[in-house]
């Protein structure tokens, strides 16, 4: 199995995938968090792209779980020679790994990556295009929290036009039965979104009645063309950055990260007790475990302790 | 909650003036867009008009103009487009001389351009240049933004913070926004401000160089000309972009139209109601000018010069595109076989074409392909325009001088209902700009101006109020001469029978 999109899972898919991760989340909490599950496996992370919460987490999610685990990263591989994506990924098949975890700046890297290996190949972030697994760490931290995921309100605020996260949460958020609006400058959002079906607003207003306020970092590294969508960083904070004032008492902020403090959201709604940008991470190693299990589940002989 | 800051209503400023009271006698008051027609007097009090039409009774302590009896009283006129050169080039005009000749001309509210030094392209500026329009404007100032920064037409300028501290539009003027990919941008980011993008059609690959119109003229005369689709050109371009983000806009207001519906358990019974949908004529009695309407086009042409432009820009109206267009007074009411005596004043930008560019642009005023008269009002100092006309700037100045050229030209002689100018010059540019018309009724601000219709004048600058001495008209006669200018009741120009 692969996971390069949040399409390639079915609501039962992401439900199982909650069941394990129920139980990868209290492995967590002993004090050996160590499980045999992997045992003998191969897990190689290929890390095209800078990422601390990613990387660590699928890293660390493969060692829990006993595989072994080799970090390739572009500053200190062959790709820094010269070495085109086709063959880097040939090179680590000859080892015969059992999972590639692969972050890459070019959309639909993780996908062409399946033609040239055995291995499950899991997309941890194709640049603009998706990021299926923080999709599945936002929803296990939603259940986490509100338990029944229907009717639940999520406004994804900021840069969806350039953000892998925003369209992998919009369309796996709403598989599972949450209401979600894009927020932000309309130069932000991506032109043909509202083919998708999905309410688009220009302004904050727009975040009165949500549950969940979803922000999204600026990233200026994935410019395109010559002309910036926004004008300057300080007026995109003026107008639509998030301070604890504008979020409502019983509304909670979830972020990917990295955060800009001061940018998007301010440092003060950073450190709030609303945030749950924290949790997103804890969960994130949970689901990772049970993302990796799931890879290999077909030729695994039995459910991890749990 | 809080939530972000809404942008707020355009700020339109002058210097506050004490309410008077006065009574003008006799009148013909015509404001033909709200159906007002008649003869009688007119009272002013506190600011708004207390009496109209009828024999007043005279009440105590009320001045009567009773020299201004048998004039005209119109709405006062609006100018969406003139450049009041502050801040930065003061030594061509400032914000007293600027708004003085536009109360001569019968002129109760201009829009500033947003090409000074430094550009009007952040909200500190515009909030400067309407701060000081309170002390030193005697008819309302209002300022458009900057599109791009510096009007570099690299990058979009911060056009909320510009809209949060009131422009009233966003405009380049005096360069095109060229790169197709950066308007594409000011037209999505600008659907959040209620602002219209106030287009200059150029193509500057195309203008480098030029003098004047390319046609008969520019090869008798032997300097380089600027040719039609220069303008038509970008024209035809930049429609095709606003078709292209029009429809897009709506398709995503009916997301949030679908989804609202969704909230309320289904599509609300009549149907949903149009976020955009015009909120009809505005309360009799009349709101203050600043105050916002609902509707403003997405983008306004400005300066139409060529028959194909118009040709272009009716088109588009007929498919129902929401676009604008204006044409100056000198584009109207003069041609290229002028520039054969090589008056640098003259020389403006789009240039003055050809006989038949000239009856296009007059007969789409006529039937409102053509929404609003615009001066472009562009006064310079003598050293720059008294030089040989290869080097002389481009600009005309105009505000002194729109009214009776074009009732001169075009009413008197041209079959132009006197009507439609008095629109084109007061009702038009406002809906184009989205604030509320002057208008002559009970209780409505007091903004209005007093025109002789017999009186004939000849336009020489011993008699300009503004700056500038560069008008595309001078030494000519023109009939109708502005006596009086009254804004939110005060009384802001007078000016005596056969006074210069």
């Amino acid at each position: 199995m692969h996971l390069i999109s949040i399409d390639d899972l079915s609501v039962s898919d992401i439900e199982n995938l909650f069941r394990l991760s129920d139980g990868f989340l209290e492995i967590a909490s002993r004090s050996i968090k160590k499980v045999p599950t992997l045992r003998g496996r191969t897990v190689i992370n290929v890390f095209m792209e800078p990422s601390t919460r990613t990387q660590s987490s699928f890293e660390l999610a493969a060692k829990r779980l006993s595989a072994d685990v080799i970090n390739i990263k572009e500053s200190s591989s062959s790709v820094s020679k010269g070495e085109s994506l086709k063959d880097t990924i040939m090179t680590l098949e000859s080892y015969r790994p059992d999972i590639i975890v692969m972050r890459h700046p070019r959309v639909g890297a993780s996908r062409m990556a399946t033609r040239y290996t055995n291995a499950s190949v899991v997309n941890a972030g194709d640049g603009t295009g998706e990021h299926p697994t923080q999709c599945l760490l936002d929803l296990y931290s939603l259940r986490r929290v509100y338990g029944d995921l229907t009717g639940l309100r999520v406004a994804i605020v900021g840069d969806i036009l350039r953000s892998r996260v925003a369209r992998s949460d919009l369309f796996g958020f709403r598989k599972m039965g949450i209401e979600v609006r894009l927020v932000g400058p309309p130069t932000l959002m991506p032109p043909g979104i509202e083919y998708w079906d999905v309410p688009v607003y220009d302004d904050l207003e727009a975040l009165a009645d949500v549950d969940v306020i979803y922000l999204l970092r600026m990233q200026l590294e994935r410019a395109k063309g010559k002309v910036p969508p926004v004008p300057s960083l300080r007026e995109y904070s003026r107008v639509w950055g998030l301070s604890p004032y504008r979020v409502k008492a019983d509304q909670r902020i979830m972020h990917p990260g990295p955060i800009n403090r001061g940018v998007e959201l301010s440092a003060e709604l950073a450190d709030d007790e609303r945030s749950l940008i924290l949790h997103q991470v804890e969960s994130g190693l949970a689901v990772r475990m049970a993302i990796l299990y799931q890879c290999l589940a077909g030729s695994l002989s039995e459910e991890p302790a749990a | 909650m809080d939530t972000s800051p809404r942008p707020s209503a355009p700020r339109l400023t002058c210097r506050r003036a004490l309410p008077e009271r006065f009574l003008i006698p006799a009148v013909h008051l015509f404001d033909p867009q709200h159906g007002v027609d008649l003869a009688g007097d007119l009272l002013v009090e506190e600011g708004v008009i207390a009496a109209l039409g009828e024999r007043v009774a005279l009440p105590t302590g009320v001045d009567v103009l009773d020299d201004l009896a048998g004039c005209s009283v119109f709405p006062g006129f609006v100018d969406p487009h003139v450049h009041l050169r502050t801040p930065g080039h003061e030594y061509k005009e400032d914000l007293a001389s600027g708004s003085l000749a536009a109360a001569a001309g019968g002129y109760v509210a201009v829009v500033a351009m947003a090409n000074t030094d430094p550009v009007v392209d952040c909200g500190p500026v515009a909030a400067w240049v309407l701060d000081r329009a309170e002390t030193d404007a005697v008819i309302r100032v209002g300022q458009v933004g900057a599109i791009s920064r510096g009007l570099k037409g690299e990058e979009l300028a911060e056009m909320r913070e510009l809209a949060d501290a009131g422009v009233v539009a966003f405009s380049d003027d005096g360069r095109p926004v060229s790169d197709a990919d950066l308007l594409l941008h000011a037209l999505r980011y600008a659907r959040g401000t209620g602002r219209a993008l106030l287009l200059h059609l150029e193509n500057s690959s195309l203008s480098l160089d030029g003098i004047m119109h390319e046609g008969r003229w520019s090869a008798r005369l032997g300097l380089r000309g600027i040719p039609a689709a220069c303008e038509s050109g970008p024209l035809a371009h930049e429609l095709e972009l606003v078709r292209y983000v029009d429809a897009e806009g709506e398709r995503l207001a009916a997301t949030r139209r679908e989804a609202e519906d969704q909230a309320a358990g289904g599509p609300v019974a009549g149907g949903p109601v149009r976020e955009d949908a015009p909120d009809g004529d505005p309360v009799p009695g009349g709101t203050a000018l600043g105050a916002a309407r609902a509707t403003v086009p997405l983008v306004h042409f400005q300066h139409l010069s060529a028959a194909d432009s118009v040709r272009l820009v009716r088109r588009a109206k007929e498919e129902g595109l929401p676009v604008t267009a204006e044409a100056t007074p000198h584009h109207l009411l003069l041609t290229d076989e002028r520039l054969a005596g090589f008056d640098q004043n003259l020389k403006v930008n789009p240039p003055l074409r050809s006989a038949a560019d000239r009856d296009a642009l007059v007969a789409a005023l006529a039937e409102g392909t053509i929404d609003c008269v615009a001066t472009d009002h562009a006064p310079h100092a003598p050293q720059e325009k008294e030089v040989p006309i290869e080097d002389a700037l481009f600009g005309t100045t105009g505000l002194e001088t729109a009214f009776a050229a074009l009732y001169t030209g075009l009413v008197l002689t041209g079959g132009l209902p006197l009507g439609r100018l008095i629109e084109a010059m007061s009702a038009g540019p406002c809906r184009v700009l989205g604030l509320a018309e002057p208008r002559l009724a009970l209780g409505a601000p007091a903004d209005f101006c007093v025109v002789d219709l017999g009186e004939t004048w000849k336009v020489s600058t011993a008699g300009f109020r503004g700056k500038g001495r560069n008008c595309a008209f001078l030494g000519q006669t023109l009939t109708g001469r502005v006596r009086l200018t009254v804004v939110d009741g005060a009384r802001r120009f007078a000016r005596a029978r056969g006074e210069v």
